[in-house]
C-alpha cells in the first residue's frame, strides 16, 4: 500500500530513529529493516533513505561512523542514535501515541498493536 | 574504530601531510577514482557517478557519498540482488541527487551557513532595489515637460508695445557699427603694450589720437545723446543677433581671422537662459565713449556738451533696465559709476569750468540717479527659473510633477555641459536620472524652496549695509551644493541663484558713490557762495543737500576732511571708514581699493585671530570717496 508523501515524511524519520534505538545499523540494513518490520508500508528508495540519513545527521540526531564490517570485511558506515535523538524519538513517540488515540476515537483507526492494515 | 579515534587518526594525517599535497586533496576530485576503484559492475558504477555528480557537493562531501553509495551497492550485491534489481529499486538519480544536496548542506559549518544567508539577502535587497530601479527608470523616461508658457515674449510685451519711432536701439546699432574702426582699432603704446583709448586723460599719451577719433565722429554722439533722450531702448530678449548687429559680428570675426558667422533666425520660444543681451556690452562702450567726449567738451570750454555727455549716459544707463534682469542692473550700475568718477574728476581738476547752472543741473540729475533696482532684476531671475521648470518638470495640472529626461540634459546644460535647442538626455544621463528621480522632491517644492531662497535674499538686500547680518542662503546654497543627496534634488536651485549677495554690496556701492558725486558737488557749490567749504558734512545740510550722506559700511555720516589731505591739492576729502569699520582719518591705503564688506562679526573673529585676510588692501585704510587720489608710484625696477 502507498501510502501519502506527506504522511511518510512524518513517518520515516520517526522509523528510523525506532530502529537506531536498537542498535547501530548501516544504510542497506535500514531500507530492508523499514521494509520488512512494517510489511513494506514504510517501504523507501534508497534515495530517499540516503538523504534523510543525512538529514537526520545534520540536526544532530543520529551520528554515523565507518568501521569494518564483520561479515564482508570491507568498510561500511553505520549510523547511532544520540541522546539528542533518543530524546526526540521519545517526544515523536508520545505524539504518535496521542495521535493514533485520537484517531481512534473518532473511529477512522480500530487500533490493533503489530497489525497495519 | 571508534569516531572519536577516526577523528584525531584525519588530523594527525593533515598535521602530518606536506602542503602539496593538502591542496592537492582538497582542489582535486577523487570520488570519480573512488568509484572506479570499487568492485562494482558498470551499471552501478554509473548510477553512483551520476548520483554524485549531480549533487555539486563539496570535494570531501562528495568523496563521503561516493564510498557510501560504493558500500550500500555492495552490501545489496552481497545479499544476492542483481545489480540492475539495485540500480531499480534505488529511485530517480537526480532527485536524489538533489535530496542529498539539499540535506548535506544543512550538514556545514554555521560560519558557511551564514555567509550563504547573508549573500542571499544581499541578492534579494539587491533584487528588490534593481525592481525599485526599473520602476524609477520606467517613470522616469515617460516623464515629458509641458512647455506652456512663452517667458521670452512675455518679458517682451512691455518693449514690443513701445512704438518704433520711441525705441532707441537702432541708433544706438548705427554709432557703434560707425564707431567699429575705433573700437575695433588696437592702439598701444611704445612698449607695445594695448591702451584703453576711451580711457586716455587729457594731457595723457594718445590724447591726441581720441580727440582725432571723437571729432570725426561728433555726428554719430550727437545721434546717440539725441536716441538716449527715446522713452526706450526697444531691443527685444532673443536668442539670435540683432539683424542691425550682423555687420558688427562679421567686422569681429574677421578681425580675429576666425570664419564668418551664420545668423540663425530667433526662435519662438527659447529657452530664457539661452537669450542674449548684446546692448549691454554695446552700451557700456557707448558711455565710455561719450565720457570721452565729455572730457574732450571740457578742454573744449563746452561744459553744456559735458552735461550733455554726462546726462546722455545716465540715461543710457536707464534704458538697460527695460530687461529686468540682474546683469542688466549690474551694468547699469557700472555705466553710472563712470559718471560719477567722471564728475568727481571734474570737479577735483576742472571745477571752474562748470558753471553754477551747470552744476544745479548736474546734482539734480544725480538725485534722479535711482538706487540700484534689486527687487526690479529679481523678476527676471524668477522667470529664468519658472522656464526652468517647465522645460524640465512634468506637470501635473495642480502646480507639482517630477523630473524628466529633459531635465537632467538641461541641469548638466547649465552646470557647463552646454545644450542645444532641443536637450537630449543620454544613455548615462537615463541611468543618473532615474536615481534622481529617487531623491526628487517635486515640481512645486523646488519652486518652493527657490523662491524661499531669493524672498530671503531680497529681505537681506533691503537691510542697510551697517546692519546687514550674514547671508545664511549663501552658507546655504553652499551646503547644498556640496550634499550629494539634497544637491540632487535641489540642484536647479544651486545653478540658478544669482549670487545676489554680491549684487546687493555692488547696490551699496553704486549708492555711495552716487551719493558722494553729490556730496562733492554740494560742496563746490558751498564753496563758490559762502567762500569756503564747511567746517562739517552737516553744515550742507538743508540749503545744498537734502540730508546728511551715509557711510554705508557704518551707517555714520561721511567721513569728511574739510582741510583736505596732503595729496587732494586743496580740495576736502570724502572718505568711507571701508571695510575694516574703523575710522582712519582718512588714510589712503595703496591704490584704494573698493572695499570688500563683512559682517561685523566676522571681522571681529578675524581680528580676535589675527586672520591674514586682514591683511587684504580692501580691509585696510579708509575708502575715499573724493576726490579720486593719486595712483601710487610703481616701484623702480
Amino acid at each position: 500500500m502507498k501510502i501519502e508523501t506527506d504522511l511518510m515524511r512524518g513517518a520515516g524519520p520517526a522509523a528510523v530513529l525506532k530502529l537506531l534505538e536498537r542498535r547501530p545499523m548501516y544504510g542497506y540494513e535500514l531500507v530492508d529493516a523499514l521494509d520488512r518490520a512494517t510489511q513494506g508500508v514504510l517501504a523507501m528508495g534508497q534515495s530517499t533513505l540516503y538523504p534523510l540519513l543525512y538529514n537526520l545527521e545534520a540536526k544532530g540526531l543520529i551520528e554515523g561512523y565507518w568501521r569494518q564490517a564483520d561479515d564482508t570485511g570491507k568498510e561500511r558506515k553505520y549510523y547511532r542514535l544520540t541522546p539528542r535523538g533518543r530524546k526526540r524519538l521519545a517526544a515523536d513517540a508520545r505524539q504518535w501515541r496521542r495521535l493514533t488515540a485520537a484517531m481512534s476515537a473518532l473511529g477512522v483507526v480500530s487500533f490493533v498493536p503489530g497489525v497495519a492494515r | 574504530m571508534n569516531a572519536h579515534a577516526a577523528r584525531a587518526s584525519r588530523l594527525a594525517r593533515l598535521l602530518r601531510a606536506p602542503l602539496s599535497a593538502l591542496v592537492r586533496g582538497r582542489l582535486r576530485h577523487r570520488w570519480p577514482e573512488m568509484i572506479d576503484a570499487s568492485d562494482l559492475p558498470p551499471t552501478l558504477r554509473e548510477l553512483a557517478s551520476q548520483v554524485v555528480a549531480r549533487t555539486r557537493l563539496w570535494p570531501g562531501e562528495r568523496e563521503d557519498v561516493a564510498r557510501e553509495l560504493c558500500a550500500h551497492f555492495a552490501d545489496g550485491l552481497c545479499l544476492g540482488r542483481s545489480a540492475d534489481d539495485l540500480a531499480r529499486s534505488f529511485g530517480d538519480p537526480g532527485a536524489a541527487a538533489r535530496m542529498i544536496r539539499r540535506a548535506k548542506r544543512r550538514s556545514r559549518p554555521l560560519a558557511w551557513i551564514l555567509w550563504v544567508r547573508a549573500w542571499q539577502a544581499l541578492g534579494c535587497v539587491l533584487a528588490l532595489l534593481l525592481a525599485v530601479y526599473v520602476v524609477l527608470l520606467a517613470r522616469f523616461a515617460a516623464g515629458e515637460p509641458t512647455v506652456a508658457r512663452n517667458f521670452t515674449r512675455e518679458m517682451n510685451e512691455r518693449i514690443l508695445a513701445t512704438r518704433p519711432e520711441d525705441r532707441a536701439w537702432p541708433v544706438y546699432a548705427r554709432v557703434f557699427i560707425n564707431l567699429a574702426d575705433a573700437i575695433l582699432a588696437r592702439t598701444r603704446d611704445a612698449d607695445g603694450q594695448q591702451i584703453d583709448l576711451w580711457a586716455v586723460r587729457p594731457g595723457q599719451p594718445h590724447w591726441d589720437e581720441l580727440v582725432r577719433v571723437l571729432r570725426a565722429h561728433a555726428a554719430d554722439l550727437a545721434d546717440l545723446r539725441q536716441a538716449t533722450r527715446l522713452p526706450a531702448q526697444g531691443l527685444a530678449l532673443s536668442d539670435a543677433t540683432p539683424p542691425e548687429l550682423h555687420e558688427w559680428s562679421r567686422r569681429v570675426a574677421a578681425e580675429a581671422r576666425q570664419p564668418e558667422p551664420v545668423f540663425a533666425p530667433p526662435s519662438d520660444n527659447p529657452f530664457l537662459v539661452t537669450v542674449f543681451i548684446p546692448s549691454l556690452g554695446h552700451a557700456r562702450t557707448m558711455a565710455r565713449v561719450l565720457c570721452a567726449d565729455a572730457r574732450l567738451a571740457l578742454t573744449e570750454g563746452d561744459p553744456d556738451r559735458a552735461l550733455d555727455n554726462w546726462t546722455a549716459t545716465l540715461d543710457l544707463s536707464r534704458h538697460q533696465l527695460e530687461h529686468p534682469v540682474l546683469i542688466a542692473a549690474l551694468v547699469s550700475v557700472a555705466i553710472d559709476a563712470l559718471v560719477f568718477d567722471e564728475v568727481g574728476q571734474a570737479l577735483a581738476d576742472q571745477a571752474e569750468a562748470l558753471g553754477d547752472a551747470h552744476l544745479a543741473r548736474l546734482v539734480h540729475r544725480l538725485a534722479a540717479v535711482p538706487d540700484m533696482p534689486l527687487a526690479r532684476a529679481l523678476e527676471g531671475e524668477r522667470a529664468f527659473f519658472l522656464d526652468f521648470l517647465q522645460r524640465a518638470y512634468t506637470d501635473d495640472g495642480s502646480g507639482d510633477g517630477r523630473l524628466t529626461p529633459a531635465g537632467v540634459a538641461l541641469m548638466d546644460g547649465l552646470a557647463g555641459e552646454g545644450f542645444g535647442a532641443e536637450p537630449r538626455a543620454g544613455p548615462t544621463q537615463y541611468v543618473a536620472g532615474a536615481g534622481l528621480l529617487a531623491l526628487d522632491v517635486g515640481r512645486r517644492r523646488v519652486r518652493q524652496e527657490h523662491e524661499r531662497v531669493l524672498d530671503a535674499m531680497l529681505r537681506h538686500a533691503d537691510t542697510p549695509l551697517w546692519r546687514r547680518p550674514p547671508l545664511t542662503t549663501t552658507v546655504e546654497l553652499e551646503r547644498l551644493a556640496s550634499d550629494p543627496i539634497r544637491s540632487a534634488s535641489m540642484k536647479p536651485i544651486a545653478l540658478l541663484t544669482p549670487a545676489l549677495e554680491k549684487a546687493a554690496q555692488q547696490a551699496d556701492l553704486h549708492a555711495a558713490h552716487r551719493d558722494a558725486a553729490a556730496t562733492a558737488i554740494a560742496l563746490e557749490i558751498h564753496r563758490r557762495r559762502r567762500g569756503g567749504y564747511p567746517a562739517t558734512i552737516a553744515g550742507l545740510v538743508p540749503d545744498f543737500l537734502p540730508a546728511v550722506p551715509i557711510d554705508r559700511f557704518s551707517g555714520d555720516p561721511f567721513g569728511y576732511l574739510p582741510a583736505g589731505a596732503p595729496w587732494s591739492k586743496g580740495k576736502p576729502v570724502l572718505y568711507s571708514v571701508g571695510a575694516n569699520l574703523q575710522d582712519d582719518a582718512g588714510e589712503l591705503v595703496g591704490s584704494n581699493p573698493r572695499p570688500a564688506w563683512q559682517t561685523r562679526e566676522t571681522l571681529d573673529r578675524w581680528k580676535a585671530v589675527n586672520d591674514p585676510r586682514l591683511r587684504d588692501p580692501a580691509y585696510q585704510g579708509d575708502w575715499i570717496l573724493w576726490p579720486k587720489p593719486p595712483e601710487p608710484e610703481k616701484p623702480a625696477e
